[in-house]
């Protein structure tokens, strides 16, 4: 199957998981220890229905959302995901630029192999910044700095990487191998992850003409004049995670940055209520698609539980699981105010570059379309809990 | 895949069951009946999910644990399993140094092949001994003696095995042949012995040692003088199970051993309490890993009810489905003080001698380290219900 057949992400899954070396595709796929948080971020969404209402004009329906006082054209946008260039070379560049010409938010990932500078370049009003804090305060204060100074459109602080936690694929794989450097690093992999891999030649082919992995676009400019690749790689590996990062460097990184400040990786209430106290303007509710803790609840488990905690004090954002358009919709009945998914835009990307990852973000469209189309409901501000379908309705009726 | 390849327990399992007969390894893996037991002990903890909490000062985690007077390295022990000599010569011996390395308790099982005085040579500081009673009064009296003696942490009274459970595995493979002497296993079932053929490299540690089922070391001094392992066996067997011991005989036993006193097998809140009652110092909540009786609930089940029982006044073990770091501390949460495993670390001396041992007992320290730095939890004393989700969180915040 060619990706522009695709009728679902699951193709686009299929068709990268085809094009990518087993050890490549397993980053993008793992979660971590045993993987139950996978299964349970798709299934939280399963445990759903919705509940049409017909004889509705439905003949025109308006899928744009705002955000931080921004209009954009579907109420979905790009999640954080890292490294990106490895899998795509300037995959980076082309989830900005489908992000910029979809009308979405793209957050670039603080981990990306592009820098923020030039994503901001292709899709001026469409890139946000995910951070990852260093563990030398002066580094995480220049990138705020950078990410004031190129104009993205909102500063998002990953808190749900205090440890690199135990992604079991990449143990076994050898990953850090592959991702810490040179092609002569690669050669000391395992025969048999080296035998799966040339029967992926594109890939290999690709990874050993541009000498190895690619930098890391963001950490580049503090590692100093004339830093190699591996010295990027390596200074981005020392600096984080911060695990001694606490609510006071929340505190500070508000006062450095004027502009809109999202928390990610909230699953706790306390915590969600926490940092609208500091006064952040959004969080994303988020297990970071279940590749952090493999015991944590579903972000769109918790939802329910931080939307009451915080009201509407800040803006709430979700991700983690989300795979069909109406999986966003029923976030949307449950109080999220914004959805993002990583994995499927990656898949896009891997399966046919800029193309595949437009087509994955109409793949969603068209799915919240029809859906919402479906359930009578033509304007997202009109969705809520009654929408969703409760086993208890006859005794509540 | 070698010893330091393993990843997690999954890994010494699947590797301890390649090593050994299929005879051998079915008495650990094997629960009793339908087996459902081990099921429900290992779903027990996956029902529960963690709720982290972020912006944390995580770059300094703490796993000692002090109970019963000693501070230990890490909140977990190693569970008395008894046999572990047929399956690794000298296994029990690997158990106590690996634990003493480590520093945390082994439990030396009653039905174990070293003896209580060779493994407190090698642990004196982490060895605690396991007692299935006799039906003679002076035996249990010599090894309550020896075991205070020995100067061991505490003594740990087994009292769910008041039958020899239908373990069904065992009477299909025809169990008890291979625990007679050499030639008795020559008169297995032809497909057992064919099967276990296929795995030389214990079949001849089986015939380096002599054969047959290795000698209950801590029972030779009770059988006639110049008894042999088999009639060792044999006399050991006649004496148990103490079928008709009751809470008198535990009053004996506090009254015989100064030190700390644990009793192991508890499931009911009833009995929690008549064992704080006799002055008992701790209980170990336990269905003795599923093997005892199939429909008993997961001991994480039983967890909660018995600390609302006895409160503070009993120190709390758990043991039973414990495979992960994370199990251990969801079963902190729920108000255990410390908790033992049995197959993990049996996978690992059959798998690999001493550093399969000691393998296991690093995978899980490992596993506690990352998840107390992922849910914001430097210390243990801070977990509590407060770490664990609730499903009808949205409704109580």
């Amino acid at each position: 199957m060619n990706f522009d057949q695709a009728v679902n992400i699951e193709d686009l899954h299929r068709i990268a998981r085809r094009k990518l070396p087993k050890i490549i595709f397993d980053y993008i796929e793992g979660g971590v220890e045993d993987e139950r948080g996978l299964a349970r971020n798709e299934a939280a969404f399963h445990k759903h229905r919705l509940l049409p209402r017909y004889l509705v004009d439905v003949s025109k329906r308006d899928q744009s959302a705002t955000v931080f006082g921004r209009t954009y054209s579907s109420p979905f946008g790009i999640s954080p995901t890292g490294g990106v260039g490895l899998y795509r070379r300037e995959g980076e560049v082309m989830l900005a630029e489908a992000a910029a010409a979809a009308n979405i938010p793209y957050i670039m990932s603080g981990g990306s192999n592009a820098s923020m500078e030039e994503a901001v370049r292709v899709a001026p009003n469409n890139v946000w910044f995910q951070l990852y804090a260093a563990k030398d305060s002066n580094i995480t204060d220049a990138l705020i700095g950078r990410a004031q100074d190129c104009g993205v459109g909102a500063l998002v602080l990953t808190v749900d990487v205090p440890v690199h936690p135990k992604r079991e694929r990449n143990y076994r794989n050898g990953f850090s191998r592959i991702r810490g450097g040179g092609v002569m690093e690669s050669l000391k992999l395992k025969p048999s992850i080296l035998l799966e891999a040339v029967t992926h030649p594109a890939w290999v082919i690709e990874y050993m003409r541009l000498g190895g992995a690619p930098t890391l676009g963001n950490w580049a400019p503090h590692a100093g004049d004339g830093a190699s690749t591996s010295d990027v790689i390596a200074l981005g590996r020392g600096q984080t995670p911060a695990a001694a990062q606490t609510w006071r460097d929340l505190e500070r990184y508000r006062r450095l940055f004027p502009r809109p400040l999202v928390v990610k990786g909230i699953l706790n209430p306390a915590d969600a209520v926490r940092a609208a106290e500091i006064g952040v303007d959004g969080i994303i509710v988020s297990n970071h698609g279940g590749r952090q803790l493999d015991q944590a609840p579903a972000s769109l488990e918790a939802l329910p539980a931080i939307k009451a905690a915080v009201g509407d004090k800040v803006t709430v954002m979700l991700d983690s699981g989300v795979r069909r358009g109406a999986d966003i919709l029923i976030a949307f009945c449950l109080g999220a105010q914004f959805v993002f998914f990583g994995r499927p835009t990656l898949y896009g990307a891997v399966a046919g570059g800029l193309l595949g990852v437009k087509k994955a973000l109409d793949i969603f469209r068209g799915e919240i379309d029809l859906v919402m189309a479906q359930i009578g409901c033509p304007s997202l501000d009109q969705l809520g809990p009654d929408f969703l379908w409760r086993d208890d309705w006859t005794q509540n009726r | 895949m070698r010893i330091d390849q393993a990843v997690n327990i999954e890994d010494l399992h699947r590797m301890a069951k390649r090593r050994l007969p299929k005879i051998a390894f079915d008495f650990i893996e094997g629960g009793i009946e339908d087996e459902r037991g081990l099921e429900t002990n290992t779903s027990a903890f996956h029902k529960h999910k963690l709720l982290p909490r972020y912006l944390v000062d995580v770059s300094k985690r703490d796993q000692t644990k002090t109970i019963l007077g000693q501070t230990f390295a890490s909140p977990f022990g190693i569970a008395p399993t008894g046999g572990a000599g047929l399956f690794r010569h000298h296994a029990d011996l690997m158990l106590a140094e690996a634990a003493r390395d480590a520093n945390i308790p082994y439990i030396m099982s009653g039905a174990s092949n070293d003896t209580i005085e060779a493994a407190a040579k090698i642990a004196p500081k982490n060895h605690w001994y396991q007692l299935y009673a006799a039906r003679d009064h002076t035996v249990n009296a010599d090894l309550i003696k020896r075991t205070a003696d020995a100067e061991l942490g505490a003594l740990v009274l087994t009292v769910d095995t008041p039958v020899s459970s239908k373990r069904e595995r065992n009477i299909r493979n025809g169990f008890a042949n291979i625990r007679g002497g050499l030639f008795q296993a020559l008169s297995l079932k032809p497909s057992i012995l064919a099967e276990a053929l296929t795995h030389p490299g214990w079949i001849v540690e089986y015939f380096k040692r002599g054969g047959g089922t290795p000698m209950l070391g801590n029972w030779q001094p009770y059988a006639p003088p110049g008894s042999n392992a088999e009639e060792v066996y044999k006399h050991s067997s006649s004496l148990r199970p103490f079928n008709a011991q009751t809470w008198r005989d535990l009053e004996t036993y506090r009254k015989l051993f100064p030190r700390a006193l644990v009793v192991k097998g508890i499931m009911s809140p009833a009995d929690a309490l008549r064992a704080r009652d006799v002055g008992c110092d701790g209980i170990l909540v336990s269905n003795h890993g599923g093997r005892q009786l199939d429909q008993a609930p997961g001991s994480l089940d039983v967890l909660p009810a018995i600390k609302a029982a006895v409160g503070d006044k009993l120190t709390l073990l758990l043991d039973s489905g414990v495979r992960r770091g994370a199990d251990i501390l969801i079963a902190l949460c729920l108000g255990a003080d410390f908790c033992f495993m049995g197959r993990p670390t049996l996978y690992g001396a059959a798998a690999g001698g001493l550093p399969g041992v000691k393998k296991a007992i690093d995978i899980l320290i490992n596993e506690i380290d990352l998840v107390m730095g992922q849910i914001g939890c430097p210390s243990l004393d801070q977990l509590g219900p407060d770490f664990l989700w609730r499903d009808d969180w949205a409704r109580n915040v």
